[in-house]
């Protein structure tokens, strides 16, 4: 994932919590839905970002929200399914 | 004191748990055991507390649930317990070592442990007569085992993400078998969630506590408030009654009205199904308060199980607020595992994909949940009184379902529009909110009616009957 991605990633969040009256910053490592800054239905409009933005598959991972739960780890997650 | 500065002080009180200087009062006089509770010791503590919580339901659950097919004393018992603590510790053997295992256990480790479970059931209405002792054992491990469904379901997901704890299995008998609380549904989820969470320093470790408190504060409250209500609503006998001189507003319960089917004055009626919705928040948000309290100041400074849920102003906003762990099992179980799963052959209906999954949650899981928790009368071999027991349920769970659907699929067409703020918007959306489920919970509320009378009971609402 390169760096262009990323902030894709980053503006698409910020986007979803914006429209949740959440307009702080998002750190990369900082945790997105454990943390309840947003909730299950934001999750599904993630998912949906990341496969049709990054051609990814959730079909055969066994999910886990800590997979998502950052950029970083959504960085990481996109990577490694991509390879 | 001017409004303003009145609202301010009102919440530093209410807040006072996140106030420096009470802080500094807790670390201060409290330092020895806020330095003596180490991580490590408060998992040792937690779990040693939870072999007692397995001890005393193998002995008092299982007598307890009073059904001649579990009747079988100490041997009983004790052959149960030990049996409990052994699958749990092979449960924990299998998520260790998931990856190497046979493909449909390695890719549908939750649905290979409800087979099995089933299969313990099944043993139990199979076993002869003959041989009671074995058709005991069976039909006490089935019990045993359906009420730790859910939470042997959060050891095995401990798996997936190589995040398996590194205390072992001790760290999992923690939730297997809280000493600080619960029903089937596991508040504070698995190891996994409770240790993101988890106090790591002294400081960390006060504030939980201080948090702790707040919450056990708030419980014993809103526990006095329930009285009250009950009271003053329905004139149930308690301490209020006598304090009231036996005056009540005379509203019937909602499991009588439902049972009664018509006849139920119409304002009454009204009166009951939102009262009902009162009753059932409280008595949610003082038993939750007072479970997630006892994990706080334990060192886990967990989500609340109940956070205003009153105020939500939509659906979806509501379901979330109201009982969030037990929502959090139906999205962990049923919700993502469908949507995930339906990527590839939905991927170009993502309405249809989400409406699956709301439903698959919503509607089937929460049935399975409930008929799960029918177990005394499963163990009894009488399956077919559980289902007849889950028709009003099932219209219940769908209306949920299609409630959530609707109001996710609203919030989604809004985007980043904002809804009007001003209080009679806001005042009417939450009326909204309320009004519905105070309405399905017709077809959830405990007394035994029949769904055609729930339903009777629904119509004469509008007039109809």
């Amino acid at each position: 994932m390169n760096s262009n991605e990323k902030e894709k990633v980053r503006e698409f969040l910020t986007g979803l919590m914006g429209a949740r009256g959440d307009h702080g910053p998002i750190e990369d490592s900082q945790s997105i839905f454990v943390s309840g800054r947003l909730d299950s239905l934001a999750i599904t409009n993630l998912v949906l970002f990341l496969e049709t933005e990054f051609g990814v598959s959730f079909a055969d991972t066994a999910f886990d929200i800590d997979l998502i739960d950052s950029i970083a780890a959504i960085e990481e997650f996109v990577t490694r399914v991509r390879v | 004191m001017t409004p303003g500065s009145f609202r301010l002080a009102a919440r530093k009180i209410g807040q006072f748990h996140e106030q420096q200087p009470v802080i500094d009062w807790w670390c201060r006089n409290l330092h020895w055991l806020l330095n003596w509770m180490t991580p490590g010791r408060r998992r040792a503590l937690l779990a040693i507390a939870a072999l007692y919580v397995a001890f005393r339901s193998s002995f008092d659950d299982l007598a307890a649930i009073a059904a001649p097919q579990v009747d079988g004393g100490v041997l009983l018992s004790v052959s149960v317990l030990l049996s409990t603590l052994g699958f749990a510790w092979f449960a924990h053997r299998i998520s260790v070592r998931l990856k190497s295992m046979p493909r449909p256990q390695r890719q549908h480790p939750q649905i290979s442990l409800h087979l099995l479970i089933w299969a313990i059931f099944c043993m139990a209405w199979l076993a002869s007569d003959d041989f009671l002792p074995g058709r005991n054992y069976f039909a006490a491990m089935a019990f045993m085992l359906s009420t730790l469904a859910w939470r042997l379901g959060y050891m095995l997901f401990s798996s997936h993400s190589s995040r398996v704890s590194p205390g072992g299995f001790k760290d999992h008998l923690i939730y297997l078998f809280p000493a600080y609380g619960g029903t089937e549904t596991p508040y504070g989820k698995g190891i996994d969630y409770m240790a993101k969470f988890e106090a790591r320093t002294a400081m960390d470790l006060a504030r939980s506590q201080l948090s702790g408190v707040k919450l056990i504060l708030l419980s014993g409250i809103l526990n006095v408030t329930l009285a009250f209500f009950e009271a003053a609503a329905y004139g149930t006998d308690n301490f209020f009654a006598r304090l009231l001189g036996g005056h009540s507003l005379g509203i019937p319960e909602l499991g009588e009205a439902a049972a009664q089917g018509v006849g139920t004055p119409t304002v009454l009626g009204w009166a009951s199904v939102y009262c009902e919705l009162i009753r059932q928040v409280l008595h949610l948000a003082y038993k939750g308060h007072r479970i997630i309290g006892i994990l706080r100041i334990s060192g886990f400074n967990v989500m609340r199980n109940t956070y205003k849920p009153l105020l939500a102003e939509s659906v979806h906003d509501f379901w979330n607020r109201y009982y969030f762990y037990f929502k959090e099992l139906l999205v962990t179980f049923f919700f993502m595992p469908i949507f995930m799963g339906s990527g590839v052959a939905l991927r170009h209906w993502p309405r249809l994909r989400l409406f699956i999954a709301v439903l698959g949650a919503a509607a089937f899981g929460n049935i399975y949940y409930h008929f799960l928790k029918l177990h005394t009368t499963l163990v009894e071999g009488h399956v077919d009184h559980a289902l007849a027991a889950m028709e009003s349920p099932f219209f219940y769970s769908l209306l949920l379902a299609l409630g959530i659907y609707i109001s996710m699929r609203r919030r989604e067409r809004r985007g980043a529009g904002k809804l009007s703020s001003d209080p009679l918007s806001r005042g009417l959306r939450i009326f909204g909110v309320w009004t519905f489920f105070s309405l399905i919970f017709i077809w959830d509320v405990r007394g035994g009616a029949s769904f055609s009378a729930r339903t009777s009971f629904f119509l004469s609402l509008f007039g109809f009957l």
